[in-house]
């Protein structure tokens, strides 16, 4: 790519961050309800745990043979979507792709936002959460150890590890920006709230030496991240005997579909935001265009992993294999949400061929909708679709979600909404710091 | 979300209580809790130790219940004096160590938290003492003062010593006194026929060893008959073939609904109730002709019948092999057919030489058998008439099972008295002046005989947890006997029969009682063919057939909560009820499952959910009795309709012509089951015998093993295994029940059952093959297979579920933190998941029911099947401590040691010699799924049938 | 400043957790109970020379030890010190047939399934697990008894109590042995 044309409107560097930092300090008009309204949605998920925790899981629809449904739905859903956050800041950073800047800030927060929703699930699943420790290599006064053939125990270090490193890596990247606020905030409690979060920043050029090492560290430590956390969160059905779990493909099908999903949510969160602050300048339609063709092409691969899948299914000897990919699927009793999945995930998306389609930001958005819910359905096609006709005919049943069940994916969603907001009314949300040294770079003769 | 329904104090409650609050509110303190100790409670010693009780120890102890009146001797565990278990009496003939689902299911009834507990005197809290006051004195009981005229008892049929004795003194002090029995499910028409056969109340016993060909009008070879046990064991042993060479019985069934005896068959027929007795008499005409005689006047009587018709490809098909196998050939009719059937059958069988070696009769232990009293109409008539003051109903629930036309209301509510003894406050009681609660037969003392005549001892596990008392102290309190004790009448009873008491309570069965005839008396054909009842072919429309519930039978063991939540045999309906209807007939009707359907009989009619039933006769629909209870109770929350408004006391089991609708709405309709195809995967095998002899191997394919990267662990010896052979299980679910009394398995209750979440450790799976007209059924016990190679273990994060060096798939409830991954990984989906606490409301009473060798789940707990680790660990110390191997066939799982027909045995499979490897070894021994390489220890016994060349099955 | 705050909760405290567990707090070990009867098995093992057995008499045929019923501390209690105070309860219990309410001292969870004669049966002394409860003026629990302390001696019982000669003790190690 050509290097990117240092979005400053024509600003000094001064001047670049009063208007980097003016949503912090004059927050935008309605915001304030947003929040109100998004905070009231997420009581819905705190209620609806506090319900589960205290009935038990019998208070969701899950059955036997389903034992495993919204919940982990909804875990493989968020923290996919975490991963774009990562792939943004962290490999675009290392092929030193400029246009990121103005967009890593909001993807690594909501890859965090999004590991929280999708922390609080595999946890709240269990049937005695209050054990959930047992999962964790400790000597223990019983003399036991996890089993560590399980991917659930694997699952447990993937995500702790990606949860750390991502805090970490979007705390990192904030520190010159809070630093920054801190200066010019007006108020002494803003002064000194985010003087504390600033951790002493000076701006020296040794501070920046040892920032900008710091960040390749991170970057490179969290590279492998976005390839290993759901290959491994895809083990957690390949390993098993399931069919329709029971597939080699799993882990690169899985991160696809992470990342799929997580531009998908980066541009259904930054075009409303582009609107509202008028960003036109930093999130230009070159922006808009480059995270149009990732989709496009990650949409692709998404694609192929379903053809892959059933083509091997259908060729296979094994028979119930067979049956989940010819029959249970296409034609079972939820057959309509695999269909749903294949028109949001791989028919929608094609309309970004056109390059018309890609700088429109409405169309964009649609599109990103679609494939949100596409990738939902996808994991609840993968999850509840194969459990509810395994092996044995006698133990095929249905399942079907409880209120329960809805609230908190409902509540989820608000809570994500929730956080989310909270950052861009408190943090700065495009990188000033980074931005500022495009503008200078760009200025100094090469 | 689930039942609020007060009923169900068993089934767990979502509402947040305040201790379920608490208990939420200090999960942290709980979870500490689970990790270091319990709470310091307090270990309460006895004052002085009763003989033959250690603490920590389980004792036995011999008892007798009844399956309509009859004996049935059993085994009880008991442990610090609190029955827990109840087994089969390996000596009692009913028994032969074996039970059915509702002996199992009597330790609930015991504990039942709804059962009656306190005198009541109209609606008011009573005393024993006040009601034999009231018996005694002159105003309240005017009947005493003129020998009895006014009093009327109305009881149980009964096979008890001590209840005739009982009676007799009633009868001697009170000359005038009424005396009637009744009951839904009685031996009335049996008798019947039997003294139209023999000229005397005869009962038959059939030993089905010596029949090669079978032919059942409606009978019920395996369910909870008197002699169910001795003839399914004797009947599906010959049905068990070791190689393709061997020959095996054949059966030929006729029937309404698909029942278990007709999942049996070679050779199944579905008729409508009506038109039974007309096939039994073409039979009855085919096999006379077969046999060459057309001059007797049983011949000319069925001759001048059947011309009218032409016989069914049946019907010559059953004649022809009965003859054949003349001297080997049985006929055996169920209770519900008409007397004049039963004659026919006993005919027949003296034809067929039957009573040489298979029928062996006696005279009807039954008090007053064949006597008028049996027959409740007399006493109707005398309480219209006002002829009666007072009237004593002890034991059965006639205000509930009597039919429409009985007008029991009404009725009773002419004597001036009403009393009712009864184990719950039910439709009955609800009309009655004195409320009495009655003793459940683990608290009693008493007697009962078997179908034999083998005398059996009731003696009590438990003094009586809420005072109830007996049919025969109640009688005593009535004639004001001079013994009341039971316990001494029934040593008396026995010495005067000179029988050493001690001993027959110490065995329970006393020895050579027995009364069968060595030869049996000659059938009078021309009697027989003299009671033949002329019928009208019954009119092209509906008929209504009413079944006893299969599990649940005429309402008596509806309060149990065990048996509501059994899965019905064949239909795996639970918690409910339904009106079976043949698949073309509700096609006609345009119904499908659970649509709202009014059955009508003239101006009265009943709203039913419509069940659609492979298999059932077309022309016909079935309904149960047992359900739409009206006490509030547990057996009332489980809905469904109370057919007494369409019956009529003079034909209790047909309804016709009756008018079906579809009506707007649905109905509750819940199975464990819903889809009956194998899809052609390897679940349950079965080949007709022509096939195998043809393929030998044909089940050997099963057993193809794919290689696993799992490390091999399992060498030495013992290493656990069972074998189940499908030729021999009849579906019973005796094991169903028998499992969860033994292992404390909870009950969901229907809310969650509706979701697929009921506990049982131990299903039976039923598929349906054929043509939905007529189906081939196949029934197959499915639980945890211990799998070599266990998919489940591997996947559990925490070390839960692990295998153990002798074999076992070990699953560990305190280690569990219930992710259920392994039952996702489960092929056989036998793992069952604690989605609720199932143990916090449970009432107080029903604890006392828990095995205290097995661990109660707590919620959020994975739990299945563990081969009975508590019986293989227990066996083990003993042997250890004893310096002793073990036996083979020493340890015996719960179901194994139920099971009527010995289809199930566990054992040791690394020593050749056991049971279990010589089975593993047959030809027809299988591995269900074993294409999956899970190397599963329970292996299968593929089912052969043998249906004859015509008419094709 | 701040992230060695966080460093610190982070490692210190699962290291504290994990001690905190296994301090008498948590398994009880010393702690006193009071019994309706002051009992004293100094008294009764060393001064009169009386086995365990003798009271505790079920350990030898049954899972459970068992107390002693009143029956038992009457039968000599019925001869010696039968005006003594401190046997009040005793007479009381015994006269109004009525149990004595002993405190529970050793626990172990109900899920798992301590069998006593199994252990006596195979040499295993009673103070391996119970202390030298003849040195106790009241009993007390003496060892943790939690799953390790079990375990730690069921994989190689030699270590820790000399096995009898002629009978091949193999304690079980598969979760079935105790936990069914």
């Amino acid at each position: 790519m050509t290097p990117a044309m240092p979005a400053s409107e024509g600003l000094e560097l001064d001047a670049l961050s009063d208007r980097l930092l003016a949503p912090v300090f004059r927050p935008a008009r309605g915001l304030g309800w947003l929040l109100l309204a998004t905070g009231a949605g997420s009581l819905t998920l705190f209620v609806a745990v506090a319900y589960t925790v205290l009935v038990g899981i019998g208070a969701w629809g899950n059955d036997i043979p389903v034992a495993w449904a919204f919940a982990i739905v909804n875990f493989v859903w968020w923290i996919g979507i975490g991963h774009a956050g990562t792939f943004i800041s962290a490999i675009l950073l290392l092929l030193e792709q400029p246009w990121r800047t103005s967009l890593n800030r909001i993807a690594e927060g909501m890859t965090l936002f999004a590991l929280v929703q999708a922390g609080l699930m595999p946890l709240l699943h269990l049937g005695r959460p209050w054990f959930f420790y047992w999962l964790v290599p400790y000597p223990a006064t019983m003399r036991l150890w996890p089993q560590f053939m399980s991917s659930l125990t694997w699952d447990v270090a993937a995500v702790s590890t990606y949860t750390i490193v991502s805090i970490l890596f979007w705390y990192l990247g904030l520190v010159p920006d809070l630093a920054v606020a801190r200066d010019r905030a007006r108020t002494l409690v803003a002064r000194r709230a985010y003087g504390v979060f600033a951790l002493g920043w000076r701006g020296s050029a040794t501070q920046h030496r040892h920032h900008r090492v710091a960040q390749m560290l991170l970057a490179g430590l969290a590279t492998p991240l976005v390839l290993s956390v759901h290959s491994i969160v895809s083990m957690d059905f390949a390993i098993a005997k399931l069919p329709g779990w029971h597939s080699t493909i799993f882990p690169p099908y899985f991160v696809a579909g992470a990342i799929f999903s997580g531009f998908a949510m980066v541009l259904t969160l930054v075009l409303p935001l582009r609107r509202a602050y008028r960003l036109h300048a930093f999130i230009g339609p070159r922006h808009l265009d480059a995270m149009a063709k990732m989709l496009l092409c990650v949409g692709l691969i998404v694609a192929y992993s379903y053809a892959a899948e059933a083509f091997v299914a259908l060729r296979t000897p094994d028979p119930y294999e067979h049956e989940m990919a010819a029959v249970t699927r296409p034609r079972g009793p939820y057959a309509p949400l695999y269909w749903l999945m294949l028109a949001c995930n791989v028919l929608v998306p094609q309309i970004l061929w056109s390059a018309r389609a890609r700088r429109s930001p409405l169309v964009l958005w649609v599109v990103a909708l679609f494939v949100q819910i596409g990738m939902w359905t996808e994991r609840f096609v993968v999850v509840v679709t194969s459990q509810h006709r395994d092996f044995l005919p006698s133990s095929w049943e249905t399942y079907r979600p409880s209120l329960v069940d809805g609230a908190i994916l409902f509540g989820t969603l608000c809570f994500f909404s929730f956080l989310f907001l909270l950052m861009v009314r408190f943090v700065p949300f495009l990188p000033i710091a980074e931005q500022k040294e495009l503008v200078h770079d760009a200025h100094v003769p090469l | 979300m689930n039942d609020t329904d007060p009923h169900l104090g068993l089934v767990p409650s979502t509402s947040l209580t305040r201790r379920r609050f608490l208990l939420g509110s200090s999960l942290v303190a709980l979870g500490a809790e689970a990790c270091s100790k319990p709470p310091r409670d307090d270990l309460i010693p006895y004052v002085q130790r009763p003989r033959d009780v250690i603490p920590g120890a389980a004792t036995f102890y011999a008892t007798t219940a009844t399956r309509d009146a009859y004996g049935f001797g059993l085994l009880v565990e008991s442990h610090e004096g609190r029955p827990t278990k109840i087994e089969g009496h390996p000596e009692h003939p009913a028994s032969l160590g074996a039970t059915g689902p509702r002996e199992q299911a009597a330790i609930y009834s015991l504990y039942d938290p709804e059962r009656a507990k306190a005198v009541r005197r109209r609606g008011a809290a009573s005393s024993w003492s006040a009601f034999e006051f009231a018996m005694r004195a002159k105003e309240s009981a005017p009947w005493s003062a003129r020998g009895g005229e006014g009093l009327a008892v109305l009881l149980e049929p009964s096979t008890s010593l001590v209840a005739e004795a009982r009676l007799d003194a009633l009868r001697e002090r009170f000359p005038e006194a009424r005396v009637h029995f009744h009951a839904e499910r009685s031996a009335i028409d049996r008798l019947e026929g039997a003294r139209l056969a023999f000229g005397e109340p005869f009962d038959a016993v059939y030993s089905l060893d010596g029949a090669d060909v079978v032919l059942s009008l409606d009978a019920d070879l395996s369910g909870g008959g008197a002699m169910a046990v001795p003839m399914a064991r004797a009947f599906f042993a010959k049905r068990r073939v070791e190689s393709p060479r061997d020959g095996l019985p054949r059966l030929y069934a006729v029937e309404t609904a698909l029942g278990l005896t007709g999942a049996a068959a070679d050779h199944r027929l579905a008729v409508p109730p009506g038109e039974l007795p007309r096939v039994a008499r073409s039979i009855a005409n085919a096999i006379l002709a077969a046999l060459g005689d057309r001059t007797s006047p049983l011949a000319a009587a069925l001759a001048a019948e059947a011309s009218r018709e032409s016989e069914p490809a049946f019907v010559r098909a059953a004649a022809r092999d009965l003859v054949q196998a003349r001297g080997r050939a049985v006929v055996l009719v169920g209770d519900r057919q008409p007397p004049d059937v039963h004659a026919l059958g006993h005919a027949l069988n003296a034809l067929l030489g039957a009573f040489d070696h298979v029928v062996r009769v006696t005279r009807s232990p039954i008090l007053e058998a064949g006597a008028p009293s049996h027959d409740v109409r007399p006493l109707l008539a005398a309480l219209d008439a006002g002829a009666i003051d007072t009237l004593c109903v002890l034991g059965s629930n006639p205000g509930y099972s009597l039919p429409g036309d009985a007008r029991v209301r009404e009725r009773f509510g002419r004597a001036r008295e009403v009393i009712h003894l009864g184990e719950h406050a039910d439709e009955t009681s609800a009309l009655a002046s004195w409320q009495l609660p009655a003793a459940h037969f683990l608290e009693a003392w008493g007697d009962a005989r078997a179908m034999d005549g083998t005398s059996s001892v009731v003696q009590p596990l438990v003094v009586p947890l809420w005072g109830g008392r007996t049919v025969a102290e109640v009688l005593a309190a009535l004639h004001g006997a001079a013994v009341r004790d039971s316990r001494r009448l029934l040593r008396d009873v026995f010495e005067r029969r000179n029988v050493d008491f001690e001993d027959a309570v110490a065995r329970g069965v006393v020895p050579h009682t027995d009364t069968l005839r060595p030869r049996a008396p000659s059938v009078d054909l021309a009697a027989v063919a003299a009671g033949l009842v002329a019928r009208p072919s019954s009119p092209p429309t509906v008929t209504l057939a009413v079944a006893p519930h299969p599990v649940l039978h005429d309402g008596d063991l509806a309060n149990n909560a065990w048996l509501q939540e059994m899965p019905e045999p064949v239909t795996k309906l639970v918690w409910g009820h339904a009106l079976l209807v043949g698949p073309s007939t509700a096609a006609s009707l345009g119904v499908r499952d659970g649509d709202a359907v009014e059955v009508a009989s003239g101006e009265r009619a009943v709203r039913l959910a419509a069940f659609v039933q492979p298999g059932h006769a077309e022309g016909a629909v079935t309904a149960w009795l047992g359900h739409g209870r009206r006490a509030p109770s547990l057996a009332a929350s489980a809905g469904g309709a109370d057919l007494a408004a369409l019956r009529r006391l003079d034909a209790p089991w047909i309804v016709e012509p009756v008018t079906v609708r579809k009506i707007a709405g649905k109905e509750r309709v819940i199975v464990t089951q819903t889809s009956a195809d194998q899809h052609g995967r390897v679940a349950a095998l079965r080949s007709t015998l022509d096939a195998w002899r043809a393929d030998p191997a044909a089940f050997r394919q099963a057993n193809e093993d794919p290689a696993s990267i799992l490390p091999e662990r399992l060498s030495g010896s013992p290493q656990w295994g069972m074998a189940i052979d499908l030729a021999a299980c009849t579906g019973c679910s005796a094991c169903v029940v028998a499992c969860q009394a033994e292992n404390n398995v909870p009950v969901v209750g229907p809310a969650d059952s509706a979701l697929f979440r009921t506990m049982h450790w131990l299903r039976i799976d039923r598929y349906y093959g054929g043509t939905p007209a007529e189906p081939e059924v196949d029934l197959q016990p499915m639980l945890c297979q211990h799998c070599e190679k266990a998919p489940c273990e591997y996947v559990c994060p925490v070390n839960a579920t692990v295998h153990s060096p002798d074999g076992l798939n070990e699953m560990v409830y305190n280690r569990c933190v219930g992710t259920r991954y392994c039952s996702n990984n489960c092929p056989y989906k036998v793992r069952r998941f604690n989605f609720y606490s199932h143990d916090d409301d449970l009432p107080e009473s029903l604890r006392m029911a828990m095995n205290p060798g097995v661990t109660v789940r707590a919620r959020g707990v994975m739990e299945k099947c563990t081969y009975c680790v508590q019986r293989i660990r227990r066996t083990e110390i003993d042997a250890r401590v004893a310096r002793r191997a073990l036996r083979d066939g020493e340890i015996r799982t719960a179901c194994e040691q139920v099971c009527p027909t010995e289809a199930i045995v566990f054992g040791d499979v690394s020593d050749p010699r056991s049971r279990v490897s010589e089975l593993h070894r047959s030809p027809r021994a299988y591995a269900a799924l074993g294409d999956v390489g899970t190397r599963p220890r329970t292996r299968y016994l593929a089912r052969i049938t043998n249906p004859g060349p015509e008419p094709s099955r | 400043m701040v992230g060695w705050g966080a460093l610190l909760t982070v490692i210190g405290g699962p290291v504290l957790l994990m001690t905190w567990v296994r301090t008498p707090w948590v398994t009880l070990e010393g702690e006193r109970v009071d019994q309706p009867v002051a009992f004293d098995h100094r008294h009764h093992v060393r001064d009169d020379g009386i086995d365990c057995r003798y009271c505790h008499y079920d350990a030898e045929r049954s899972a459970h030890a068992g107390m002693p019923e009143t029956a038992v501390c009457m039968g000599c209690h019925s001869q010696v010190w039968t005006e003594s105070p401190l046997l009040e309860p005793v007479r009381r219990s015994w006269f109004e047939r009525s149990p004595i309410r002993w405190r529970h001292v050793t626990l172990v969870p109900d899920f798992v399934y301590f069998d006593h004669h199994v252990h006596v049966r195979s040499g295993v002394p009673c103070e391996r697990c119970h202390g030298r409860v003849d040195l106790m003026a009241s009993v007390y629990q003496a060892t943790p008894m939690d799953m390790g302390f079990c375990l730690d001696c069921h994989r190689d019982p030699e270590r820790h109590f000399d096995v009898p000669r002629g009978l091949d003790v193999h304690p079980p190690v598969h979760c079935t042995g105790c936990h069914r």
